[in-house]
């Protein structure tokens, strides 16, 4: 770190100054007038130097020199010659000595049960081969989050990537196998001997827990309470909606819990609120946005909503929003204020500097104007980083829109007298640090010594406590400081129960015995009651105390109580004053250089930290960034021109005192001097993945968040250290066909990009009939379809395929994807994909089958975003089977094109002709570790109708085929022993083969089936007229179909820099006969 | 003591030396090649089981129908290995106190598995699932062979690609009707199988991924 400053240049932060001349800041270099783009980088320069489709040879990661590769490939010759000889490994049949009679061998059951994450459920469908559940989905008949967004789906519920990837967590060979005493060994013997002076230290005693809605915790923690006298109960929880609750406290008296009602609004507006993946509601939120967003959903024929987000940081809410405003956190208030103002809510309009700019007022104006409009069809959400009294206004704001009781629900609280998060912590390290010692600390989960804020130094407040007993999965920075750990037992290891967000009582039941032992909360709070009942008596127990025992094998079947949802509460807004602006929120210029607002983000791969040891996630990229593997600080544009910053570059971040060094990502349309720091990094003791003492995974960024700045820290200061830290990002990584050549200039990228993603405005639809995304007549045709006049067209070099069956397709809706990467951890845990770790994303081995690529369009400062999922593109015409020598990828008559490990020899031609990139190829054996005796629990998790690929081989999406066949065998089979009426050479039904991607995506963007019925779902997709393919030039046909974007802009705002030409259609309407480019030019 | 001279008619083998020479390499490679061919090495795999049961005594002479035990033959991929209940159906009177029978018994009374070997095996990049094929009306028979006959069950066919092959590109000579697919040693008539494939729509598929996955 260099221990000069580098110079900071000052300028003003004057937004008039820039968007009333519709100028850029001077220092940036001018945003071309080109549509869309992917990078800053490829902005910027004028040859993209992601010529990366092969990258250059890295150095082998172990290197092998030559003489031991000749003992290394005699011994293993010798070996081969022993083991052919020989018949395959012995194997053993172990059939149970009792089966029980809904078991089948070898076939999957699936089992209700719940995940809960900051204190709110999910419910969840496990999947579970012979005892070992292998994959986490969505519980399709949940009544929160489950139900048809595309008609004829009624089964369907989608799942987060946490949710999905939790599974992981269970089979981690890290996690902590048995209790310890001060970070010494330990035995639950031991622990039971310790019991009773913990018990005896509970009077007066402490219990810390992470948030939980579990009804059954609720009901210890009164028996404890009752019983223990002097005992208090803390609950904490670093990301934590209870500003909400605060808020409408100030607004309704008492604290109640909002749900928007999405797909009844025309106008949704978002002020710093991620609605897809950060609210509790997301599962809910994902589906009623989309029925209300597709344009035959809930709101009638040819009616789509208009979502409105105002940021700081770029969330999946705002890079979905049709308008999207970019400000900083602390103008939240001001904004809020202004539309409570404007709305007639009472508030006086306020007088801040940055309503009085052109743009921010132009939007405030419109906006108004549209939700008066629509009465009754909007609503107002506010995110968890405002303020309460940014949630109070905007009850208000609902209230004077009469969305209360129409597009929006607010529950009674089931805790409404708990204290903030952030307070509670307070108080406890107050009481921990008092006169008075306390005796027993129960920590129930959570991790506080890393994650509490850092003012309060929690691990200090810790040890000053006479005995402490920390619950946990892992051996974590706090079982590290505390004089007892206890192994957590995993969710589906144990009994459970939660509460969705509405409120619906969620049972988990177990899937397995615990791998390595360990208790769950509820087994441990009733040991510290002293009487040690089974999870599942617990929570029977509650059911009956509540009066929703009903049928318990009906529930646990179900995995919810029916009819248990919180109860709508009658609420009247109750005259208040919001607080004064902050003098930073009110002027205007007041910050300049490097004096900037720091914002706090969970993580994509670890959330708040606590899944840092969670390999899936740590790969799964950051949806914009593309980021794998590391925590960043997300700067804006112009604060990078200021500060001389480039994408890795490490600056520090000074909160008060304190200061963390963090490499910084340039983001595009971030705010103006806020700076996005991602928690969740930088953990030491989160595991072999997630970081050591030794070495960590990212930048522990809880260093500057304190009790003050707990949502955002209104005053910091940035400063470039002028030092490097390359951040594992696969943007630029399997691009097609745009930067393969070294000569495909700015411009070159300019006019392909708009073949790859094409959008198109929701007015333009309407208005033009014949608009279609595929724009003109394909430019190949066969002999047969090749007209007698016109244009001379080519003639294709492939010789066509019939297809009599069953023809498999998937058509994917740009508009409903918001980017959540579902998707890919779904694809991870059904396929047996591999994890390759960092060090390898930079050699661009990440091995996802389906990836999202992110475009931006428009300017730099106010980028529109389009995320397009790709995988596979089941060519019929397949680039990539024409090259293989060996004949291991080739095509199926049902169109797919299969590929055979056991045949590729691995020449990776086919990855080198596929022009869509989707080919992965297997350079080291990535599965090796499993291998290792201590890991072997980890081989558990695979999934048994996928075989797990060897080093050397080309691997790719499938289409899940194993899902395929086992439907298609199984309705055949049905069929032709008379169990199913019907001909075996009928088309599959839609849903009957769902894919995996299909199943996790929360909005439904993939649809999957039988092109062969007419009336299929995907069928009737691949004849909407927003239909294209990738790369129709090349003529490959690929079966699966993207249907372009819609936006539905409000015309008075001018459209945010619409892409100049997109959609390979004229806005006209006319045909637009595709430009032929020279084949075989890419 | 006079020497030993080698008669002069062995001059005459001098000429085959050479031949000798040549040919053992080649002899050998072939030897080995066919040594390791599933014909050779996979036909007659025949490991000892924990208990041993006998199929010929059970499903030749008793005549029990091979889904009693492998019950979800028809609904699964896999046939199912019994659990050790099934045997005790009629153990815990025929036979109750053999002591060939005590793994059963043993774990029938603790609830622990039985740890039997399997013979018919396939590598485990090919995913044969039994359902499809006991639907199609493929016989037992032509996968495992006259198990009726077998006192100690081994591996009677190939199972090599190029064997599964030959039936999904023809296979009317190895179907049967319905009824009679678990039946041992039936012979089909002589339309029989074209009967049944066109009945039944059988077109067995040969793509990559109707096995591998």
């Amino acid at each position: 770190m260099s221990a000069k400053e580098p110079e900071q240049p000052q300028h003003e932060d004057n937004y008039d100054a820039a968007y009333n001349s519709g100028e850029q800041p001077a220092m940036m270099p001018p945003t071309p007038e080109h549509g869309y783009w992917r990078s800053l980088r490829e902005l910027d320069e004028s040859t993209p130097i992601s010529s990366n489709e092969f990258p250059a040879m890295p150095e082998v990661s172990d290197p092998l020199h030559r003489r031991n590769f000749f003992q290394l490939m005699g011994a293993s010759m010798a070996l081969a010659g022993v083991a052919t000889g020989c018949r395959y490994e012995k194997e053993d049949i172990v059939p149970l000595a009792r089966r029980p009679e809904d078991q089948v061998p070898g076939q999957a059951q699936h089992y209700a049960t719940a995940f809960e994450l900051g204190g709110v459920g999910q419910a969840l469908l496990a999947t579970s081969y012979e005892g070992r559940p292998i994959k986490l989905d969505g519980n399709p008949e949940h009544p929160f989050a489950s139900g048809a967004i595309v008609t004829g789906t009624e089964r369907h519920a989608g799942c987060s990537t946490f949710a999905q990837a939790s599974i992981l967590n269970m089979y981690d060979p890290d996690r902590s196998q048995s209790p310890s005493q001060a970070g010494k060994g330990g035995s639950m013997d031991g622990f039971r001997a310790a019991l009773a002076t913990i018990r005896a230290g509970l009077a007066g005693g402490r219990i810390l827990s992470e948030a939980s809605s579990s009804p059954t915790v609720q009901s210890l923690k009164r028996k404890l309470l009752a019983k223990y006298p002097g005992l208090q109960w803390h609950e904490y929880e670093p990301l934590s909606w209870d500003n909400e609750r605060a808020g409408t406290k100030i607004a309704f008296g008492r604290p109640v819990r909002a749900f928007a009602h999405l797909d009844r609004c025309e106008t949704i507006v978002t002020i710093d609120c991620d609605l897809f993946v950060e609210h509790p509601a997301a599962p809910a939120y994902n589906r009623d946005f989309a029925r209300s967003r597709r344009m035959n959903g809930t709101l009638g024929i040819g009616k789509m909503n208009r979502l409105y987000s105002v940021e700081s940081t770029f969330s999946h809410t705002g890079a979905m929003a049709d308008h999207r405003l970019a400000l900083r956190s602390e103008h939240g208030l001001a904004f809020a204020m202004a539309l409570d103002a404007a709305l007639g809510g009472g508030g006086g309009t306020p007088s801040a500097e940055v309503l009085k700019e052109a743009k921010v007022d132009k939007f405030i104006k419109v906006l108004v104007e549209e939700l008066q409009q629509n009465k009754g069809r909007a609503v107002v959400i506010a995110g968890r980083r405002q303020s309460p009294d940014v949630h109070a206004l905007v009850a208000r704001i609902n209230s004077a829109l009469g969305a209360i009781g129409q597009t929006i629900d607010y529950h009674e609280d089931p805790e409404p007298d708990r204290p903030r998060h952030v307070d509670a912590i307070k108080t406890l390290v107050g009481e921990l640090n008092g006169p008075n010692r306390v005796k027993t600390l129960v920590i129930l989960g959570g991790n506080p010594v890393y994650d509490a804020p850092v003012d309060l130094d929690f691990a200090a407040a810790l040890a000053k406590a006479e005995t402490s007993v920390h619950l946990s999965e892992y051996v974590n920075e706090t079982s590290q400081k505390a004089s007892w750990h206890i192994p957590r037992s995993h969710f589906l290891e144990t009994w459970g129960d939660t509460r969705t967000w509405d409120g619906t009582i969620t049972v988990g039941q177990p899937l397995i015995a615990p791998l390595y032992g360990g208790l769950s909360s509820i087994e441990l709070l009733s040991m510290l009651l002293g009487e040690e009942r089974t999870g599942e008596e617990l929570v029977r127990a509650t059911h009956e105390e509540l009066g929703v025992g009903g049928n318990w094998r009906q529930i646990v079947h179900d995995g919810f109580v029916p009819n248990t949802a919180l109860p709508v509460a009658q609420v009247q807004v109750a005259g208040f004053t919001p607080a004064a602006l902050s003098a930073t929120a009110a002027g205007g210029s007041v910050r300049s250089g490097n004096d900037v607002e720091v914002t706090f983000h969970y993580s994509y791969s670890s959330y708040d930290g606590r899944y840092a040891n969670n390999a899936w996630l740590q790969e799964t990229p950051d949806f914009l960034t593309k980021v794998t593997w590391d925590n960043y600080a997300l700067v804006g544009p112009e604060t990078a021109a200021a500060l001389k910053l480039e994408n890795d570059t490490l600056i520090k971040i000074k909160v008060d005192n304190r200061e963390v060094t963090v490499p910084c990502y340039t983001m595009p349309g971030q705010a103006r001097y806020s700076i996005g720091l991602v928690l969740g990094g930088g953990r030491t003791a989160a595991g072999r993945v997630g970081g050591d003492a030794k070495k960590t995974v990212g930048v522990n960024t809880y260093k500057v968040r304190t009790t003050a700045g707990f949502d955002y820290a209104a005053t910091a200061k940035v400063t470039a250290t002028g030092e490097k830290y390359e951040l594992a990002s696969v943007q630029e990584h399997w691009d097609i066909r745009t930067g393969l050549k070294p000569s495909v200039t700015q411009e070159g990228i300019a006019e392909r990009l708009p073949e790859l993603v094409k959008d198109v405005t929701h007015e333009e639809l309407a208005k033009d009939k014949s608009w279609s995304a595929e724009g003109g007549p394909a430019l190949y045709w066969d002999d047969k379809d090749a007209p007698t006049d016109g244009p001379k067209r080519g003639l294709s070099l492939f010789r066509e395929k019939e297809y009599a069956g069953h023809r498999w397709g998937m058509a994917i809706d740009l508009t409903t994807c918001t980017g959540c990467n579902a998707c890919m951890v779904a694809c991870q845990a059904e396929n047996n994909l591999p994890v390759v770790g960092r060090k390898e994303i930079f050699h661009n081995r990440e091995m996802h089958w389906i990836r999202i690529d992110r475009y931006f369009g428009g300017s730099r400062t106010e980028p529109v975003v389009v995320h397009q999922p790709v995988a596979c593109q089941q060519c019929e015409n397949a680039p990539c089977e024409q090259v293989c020598p060996v004949g291991a990828t080739s095509h199926s008559d049902e169109g797919l094109n299969d590929m055979a490990y056991n045949r590729c020899i691995g020449t990776r031609y086919c990855a080198n002709n596929c022009p869509y990139k989707v080919r992965k190829f297997n350079f080291l054996d990535w599965n090796k570790e499993w291998r290792e005796a201590r890991n072997k629990v980890r081989r558990l998790l695979f999934n048994p109708e996928v075989t797990v690929r060897m080093r050397g081989v080309m691997e790719k999406c499938t289409f899940c085929v194993q899902r395929i066949q086992n439907a298609k065998i199984h309705a055949k089979a049905q069929i032709r022993s008379g169990q199913r009426p019907g001909n075996v050479n009928e088309p599959m039904p839609d849903g009957e083969v769902e894919t995996a991607c299909q199943q996790a995506c929360p909005t439904e963007a993939i649809v999957f089936g039988d092109l062969s019925d007419k009336n299929s779902r995907v069928a009737r997709l691949h004849e909407d007229r927003r239909q294209y393919a990738l790369l129709p030039d090349l003529y490959t046909k690929p079966r699966n179909r993207f249907l372009a974007k819609v936006r539905n802009p409000n015309p008075k705002l001018a459209p945010p820099a619409a892409p100049a030409h997109h959609g390979g259609a004229a806005p006209t309407g006319k045909a637009n006969p595709t430009k032929p480019t020279t084949p075989g030019g890419h | 003591m006079p020497r030993f001279t080698f008669p002069e008619w062995t001059e005459t083998l001098k000429k085959f030396i050479n031949l000798l020479v040549l040919g053992a390499p080649i002899y050998l490679v072939a030897l080995v090649a066919y040594g390791v061919t599933p014909q050779a090495i996979r036909i007659g795999y025949q490991p000892t089981q924990p208990v041993p049961y006998s199929h010929a005594l059970h499903a030749g002479e008793l005549g029990m129908d091979c889904r009693y035990c492998h019950s979800t033959v028809e609904r699964a991929g896999e046939a199912a290995i019994p659990p050790a209940a099934v045997c005790m159906n009629c153990h815990s009177t025929v036979k109750p106190t053999s002591d060939l029978l005590l793994p059963i018994r043993q774990a029938f009374a603790e609830n622990q598995p039985v740890h039997w070997t399997r013979v018919t095996d396939v590598p485990d990049y090919v995913y044969f699932n039994h359902e499809a094929h006991v639907n199609a009306s493929v016989g037992c028979e032509s996968c495992h062979g006259r198990i009726d006959q077998m006192v100690k069950v081994y591996q009677a066919k190939p199972l090599t690609m190029e064997w599964c092959m030959a039936c999904h590109r023809d296979p009317a000579p190895f179907l049967r009707n319905a009824e009679n697919v678990t039946k041992m040693g039936y012979k089909p008539a002589a339309d029989e199988g074209k009967k049944v494939m066109k009945d039944n729509s059988v077109r067995p598929p040969t793509n990559c991924s109707t096995c591998h996955r």
